[in-house]
């Protein structure tokens, strides 16, 4: 089991370093958004820029956490898919394993990824715009709990990639939910209090609220870890992702039953 | 003990409402250090057994034993006695060089990367492919990557080899290779290799035993040479001596026809005669077995 696990980070590595200008292309990408993202909540003041530095460190690491939750949540159904469109599916399923144990191999080598990718974006921006936004170590848990269910959600949509192939546009419609419903850019007490309400279901809300207070307002970790917020993050991490084992696992059983793992 | 043991299997298929029987009733038994050749048409259920040995089609009902252990309901831990190259898949990454390759199957399948690779490198080298092991594998030959793609399959020294159409798409120097492949793999290593070929003149100089199916049914299950005695009629090639000229003429006579082609032949001037056995293509193409 730890051998699938390795095989899927190896992978990645394999397709990190392969498609390196990709990679290198997509943390440009997100510079620029952010560049715009900082200079579309400036102010002009006697002809000077002014920016307001915690409102910008806010969004900076809103938009980062949903920046890399679209992976999380897009990233195992689209591999999955590629899978079965050049035809290896069937070949990494001969294994003594479900599929599941490659979805979390893959999970973990992405997380990997993604979080140094993070970590350079906020370095650049910190030394451009001296946000003076350090991260203490204690954030990492709480990164991981969110992104458990974050992958959570993304196993659901690759089950559900076994089955129907191709899901349309109903992922990107999930990750507009999270950039906009969670807090990622505007703040939730702007929304009416039922939205409020609602977005502590979706799986970002909680850890990002915990995250902006660890880095923002340097709240004690141990203050934190026996908050609400730190609870109903808990049990909608392990929600999140229970979901989506159990039907990455029922629809992996299914396709099987149909014949139609390899098909695409 | 038998290898691998097919007890009953049955599945079928739903198709815009029809029902189709991919496999009906399959029962069949396979030991060690012996070639096993599937043929039949195309929607003759070749492929679904294939992947139902390997766990990618949950059989409706039925069993697959592999050494004495049964692979449903979901033992999937046989999966590591099982290696299979599959028809229209790709087998192994294109992206990937030979040796990644290698280490990605060599982790997954949980074999000792060192002892993977070391059996893998003396492999390629055995195949005239140790300089390729750093190239990408899209850019070497149709063989090269069923050859590649075979050397991983084997990589977990599985007791079971299933080769779905393994020398499709070969030049013939290639398919050679690859057929004295599946002989060394088998006599060799002890391996039970079942492969399955539109090709019957391959199946019939590497097999040693012969499944035909059709309609997901197991029609014949014997040894080439009792398959061949049992349905076919020896042609007889006789030289004749007509007046001054010297003529050939070919006979098929049925088993039961000897006495009446001796009386008939007894009244020409007979030089010489040979027999040929039939080939498989004969027996079943030329009987319509296929249709």
């Amino acid at each position: 089991m730890m051998g699938i696990i390795m095989a899927e980070s190896y992978r990645e590595f394999v397709y990190f370093k392969r498609y390196i200008f990709e990679r290198i292309s997509s943390v440009i990408m997100l510079v620029f958004i952010f560049l715009g993202f900082i200079y579309s909540s400036a102010t002009f003041s006697n002809g000077e820029v002014i920016i307001d530095k915690l409102t910008v460190s806010q969004k900076l690491i809103g938009f980062t956490i949903w920046f890399f939750a679209l992976d999380a949540v897009g990233h195992l159904g689209s591999a999955l898919r590629e899978d079965l469109h050049i035809g290896i599916l069937e070949q990494i399923a001969l294994t003594p394993y479900s599929l599941i144990y490659n979805m979390l191999g893959r999970s973990v080598a992405r997380f990997i990824i993604t979080f140094w990718n993070g970590v350079i974006i906020l370095i650049i921006f910190n030394l451009i715009f001296e946000l003076n936004i350090s991260i203490p170590l204690n954030v990492l848990p709480i990164l991981i709990l969110t992104y458990l269910g974050l992958y959570g959600l993304g196993l659901f949509f690759a089950g559900l990639t076994l089955i129907f192939k191709r899901l349309g546009p109903i992922t990107t419609i999930t990750r507009f939910l999270l950039l906009i419903f969670t807090g990622a850019i505007i703040p939730l007490n702007y929304f009416p209090e039922i939205i409020q309400q609602a977005s502590v279901l979706l799986p970002m809300t909680e850890g990002l609220k915990i995250i902006r207070e660890l880095i923002l307002n340097k709240v004690d970790f141990y203050h934190i870890l026996f908050s609400a917020p730190m609870f109903y993050l808990m049990i909608n991490s392990m929600l999140y992702f229970l979901i989506g084992i159990f039907t990455f696992l029922y629809l992996e059983k299914r396709a099987r039953r149909l014949g139609t793992l390899g098909s695409y | 003990m038998k290898t691998l043991v097919l007890q009953r299997l049955h599945k079928n298929f739903k198709n815009s409402g029809k029902l189709i029987n991919a496999l009906s009733d399959v029962s069949l038994e396979f030991d060690s250090s012996k070639v096993y050749g599937i043929i039949g048409p195309n929607g003759a259920g070749k492929t679904t057994l294939i992947k139902t040995v390997c766990g990618l089609i949950y059989p409706d009902e039925g069993n697959v034993f592999i050494n004495g252990e049964s692979l449903y309901p979901e033992n999937f831990r046989l999966l590591s006695q099982i290696g299979a190259i599959l028809e229209g898949s790709r087998n192994i990454f294109w992206n990937f060089t030979p040796i990644q390759n290698v280490k990605y199957f060599a982790m997954l399948k949980g074999v000792n990367l060192k002892t993977a690779i070391d059996r893998a490198v003396q492999l390629f080298r055995l195949f005239g492919l140790e300089d390729k092991i750093n190239s990408p594998v899209r850019n070497l030959s149709q063989g090269m990557k069923q050859k590649i793609a075979i050397i991983i399959s084997t990589l977990h020294n599985p007791t079971v080899l299933l080769l779905d159409e393994p020398t499709l798409g070969l030049d013939p120097v290639s398919s050679q290779n690859m057929q004295k492949l599946i002989k060394e793999l088998s006599y060799n290593d002890g391996k039970t290799v079942i492969l399955t070929s539109h090709h019957l003149d391959i199946i019939e100089k590497n097999c040693d035993y012969l499944v035909f199916m059709k309609g997901g049914k197991i029609l014949s299950f014997d040894t080439i040479d009792n398959i061949k005695s049992r349905f076919s009629e020896k042609t007889y090639i006789i030289t004749l001596k007509d007046g001054n000229d010297i003529k050939k003429i070919e006979k098929k006579i049925p088993k039961d026809g000897f006495g009446s082609f001796m009386q008939t032949i007894n009244t020409l001037k007979v030089i010489d005669i040979e027999t040929r056995e039939a080939t498989l293509e004969e027996i079943f193409i030329e009987r319509g077995s296929y249709s």
